[in-house]
């Protein structure tokens, strides 16, 4: 057998191969650990009054790239139609008429006052000094029961025909001094622009966009995966809580519950989605209602929608327009329009 | 030259205790299988009704009483035909000409966010 | 040794080494991993520990597996990857384990297996199937792999001590 010339040129050798040896291993881990699936890359921030977090993958671009420029979108349109903004809506409720308007804020106006139309006013953009009045436009306004007298007089200046809307000319008129309030519907807008503007970045990107509960999606998981979506128990202890599963590769879901906001008093609880008929909480006997729709914007107000409309036949109108609708009543007996059970399914 | 030296004995524990440390943590049985292909997610299958599947990976998959088999393949070996049915978290189907592995996982449901 | 006896050596434990690389690939192996094989061809490798430099066991270990492959007809399938990955890394260790003449033919051979299973299954990991869980495989591999390296030390050190010094010396 050969000897090695000295031990110590003997023991550098055992040295040298057995580093590389664990080299080559560490590599080999590595090389696995670096190809990973698909990572999602997740970012959260506050936006129109909730918190904002977009979940976004890509093969082409840098997700943190994709996430910024969707939050710079988000940002725009809060600073623009957010409650606290002082854009063109600040400028049409304190004028009571405009002229002019740019395509996007009549594209909002417009489709507030279609869905209103189409519920028959159960979703009202103009609901804003009702819910001043119950102090919930603001989490830090104090809430309170208004007594009759308050209600009728803010009924006086609500309900969406007091809109006066000419698309043509630009034209947007408000009678009785009634005010417009988009924060209903530019919170899903935000998200379906959001999701727009990733798209126009890579259009192969996936992942989806949550707004406080209000999911927008912006492609199917690993490119064709659903997400899974837990529709929040109402009376649950925590948002963990979950009753249902939809299971979306595209679209929108959005839920109204009476958890959101509300105040007990009396041991009734006041909610914050008010009945334009009435100017009270709406008791429709739903406590929670979803709804998937194509954008965030329908879902949104539509939800809203639905929550008021409850288990009347009205409600059964909604898949027309795009909307399908699961309503959580009072005793947790859960319904669901034709067609949802579709999103159930894995 | 030895054939067995007192050191070895240490060389043979590490190997057996190798084996028992990875085959102890013994699977659960679940009713649900993922199917991935290059390590990306392509399919759940659900064990609790019995079907015969086509995965376009190119593999047919069958499942019955609550186990699921490949029962066909375009591999060259067909070596995940012959490893029959699993139920177990433990041991996956491996098909290494098709890069796809089929496991059964214990939860079906991981929420990606809650709608409220 | 001279060099020329230490190509012929080489080159014959090589060829052994190919030829087993065939039998054994007709012995079904009862895992699900293409490329699991027995191992019985790194025998050569052992005979080889006793009297050749790393670098030539380093050469009989790929060199085996490339002749073996052609004669089985599966150069270019991601088995043949593994099966390299595998001789190579342990041909690499039973050397080492060699060095330090602590250990003897069954523990080297043992180890050898040991690794060469897990670097089968970090290779198929890493660039076939993509998914770590595989690696829950590795407990049977070893079961397996440890029988055959047992068979393998036994043979190799009755080779050895048959033949060893007529092998090794000029």
């Amino acid at each position: 057998m050969p000897k090695g010339n000295s031990s110590s040129l003997l023991r550098n050798r055992v040295f040298l191969y057995g580093l590389l040896f664990v080299s080559a291993i560490v590599l080999l881990t590595i090389v696995f650990f670096r190809q990973k699936p698909l990572e999602y890359y997740d970012k959260t921030e506050y936006h129109l009054g909730t918190y904002v977090t977009i979940r976004v993958s890509s093969s082409t671009m840098s997700p943190v790239t994709l996430a910024e420029a969707a939050f710079t979108e988000i940002k725009r349109i809060d600073d623009k139609f957010g409650s606290r903004s002082n854009g063109v809506i600040a400028e049409l409720n304190r004028t009571g008429e405009l002229h002019d308007i740019d395509k996007e804020t009549s594209f909002l106006i417009r489709s507030a006052l279609e869905i209103a139309r189409n519920t028959s006013g159960a979703f009202d953009p103009t609901l804003y000094s009702l819910t001043r009045l119950w102090g919930f436009d603001d989490e830090s306004s104090k809430k309170r029961i208004p007594n009759d007298k308050e209600i009728e007089d803010a009924l006086g200046s609500t309900g969406f025909s007091r809109i006066t809307y000419d698309e043509e000319l630009g034209y947007v008129s408000l009678v009785d001094g009634a005010m417009i309030d988009l924060g209903g519907i530019a919170k899903g807008y935000a998200v379906d622009m959001a999701i727009a503007k990733i798209k126009s970045l890579d259009p192969d990107a996936t992942g989806f966009i949550d707004a406080g509960g209000d999911i927008g999606v912006i492609g199917p998981k690993y490119g064709n995966r659903p997400w899974i979506v837990g529709v929040r128990n109402p009376r649950g202890e925590s948002v963990q809580d979950v009753i249902e599963y939809i299971y979306l590769y595209d679209g929108a879901v959005a839920t109204s519950g009476d958890y959101e906001r509300f105040f007990v008093e009396d041991s009734v609880r006041y909610h914050h989605i008010l009945d334009p008929e009435t100017g009270f909480p709406s008791r429709s006997g739903v406590i929670s209602a979803t709804v998937i729709g194509k954008s965030t914007m329908l879902a949104d107000a539509y939800a809203t929608a639905a929550f008021v409309i409850g288990m009347e036949p009205g409600v059964t109108f909604l898949p027309r327009f795009g909307a399908l609708v699961l309503l959580v009543m009072e005793d947790m007996s859960i319904f669901r329009s034709p067609g949802f059970e579709v999103y159930q399914e894995r | 030259m030895k054939f067995f030296t007192r050191n070895d004995i240490l060389i043979v524990i590490a190997a057996f205790a190798i084996v028992i440390l990875f085959v102890f943590p013994r699977g659960k049985a679940s009713s649900f299988a993922e199917v991935y292909h290059d390590g990306r997610l392509v399919r759940t299958i659900d064990l609790s009704s019995d079907s015969e599947i086509f995965l376009d990976v190119g593999m047919v998959v069958k499942v019955q009483d609550g186990r699921i088999s490949v029962i066909d393949s375009d591999c060259p070996e067909k070596l995940c035909v012959s490893q029959g049915a699993i139920s177990m978290t433990n041991i996956p189907i491996v098909c290494v000409p098709n890069r796809t592995l089929i496991k059964i996982v214990s939860s079906q449901f991981e929420v990606d966010a809650i709608t409220q | 040794m001279i060099e020329a006896k230490r190509v012929t050596t080489l080159s014959m434990l090589m060829a052994i080494g190919a030829v087993l690389y065939l039998l054994e690939s007709l012995i079904p192996f009862p895992l699900p991993i293409p490329g699991g094989r027995w191992g019985f061809s790194n025998l050569v490798l052992m005979i080889a520990l006793a009297g050749l430099p790393f670098g030539d066991i380093l050469t009989l270990s790929i060199g085996k597996s490339i002749i073996g492959s052609l004669l089985t007809g599966r150069l270019a399938t991601p088995g043949f990857l593994m099966g390299v990955a595998g001789t190579a890394s342990a041909a690499a260790t039973m050397w080492l384990l060699n060095k330090t003449r602590k250990f003897g033919l069954l523990g080297i051979s043992i180890a050898g297996a040991a690794v060469s299973n897990f670097s089968q299954l970090m290779v198929a990991s890493s660039l076939i199937v993509k998914s770590i869980e595989i690696i829950f495989l590795y407990p049977y591999m070893l079961i397996l792999g440890s029988i055959s390296a047992s068979i393998n030390a036994y043979v190799a050190f009755e080779v050895i001590r048959r033949m060893g010094d007529s092998l090794w010396q000029d």
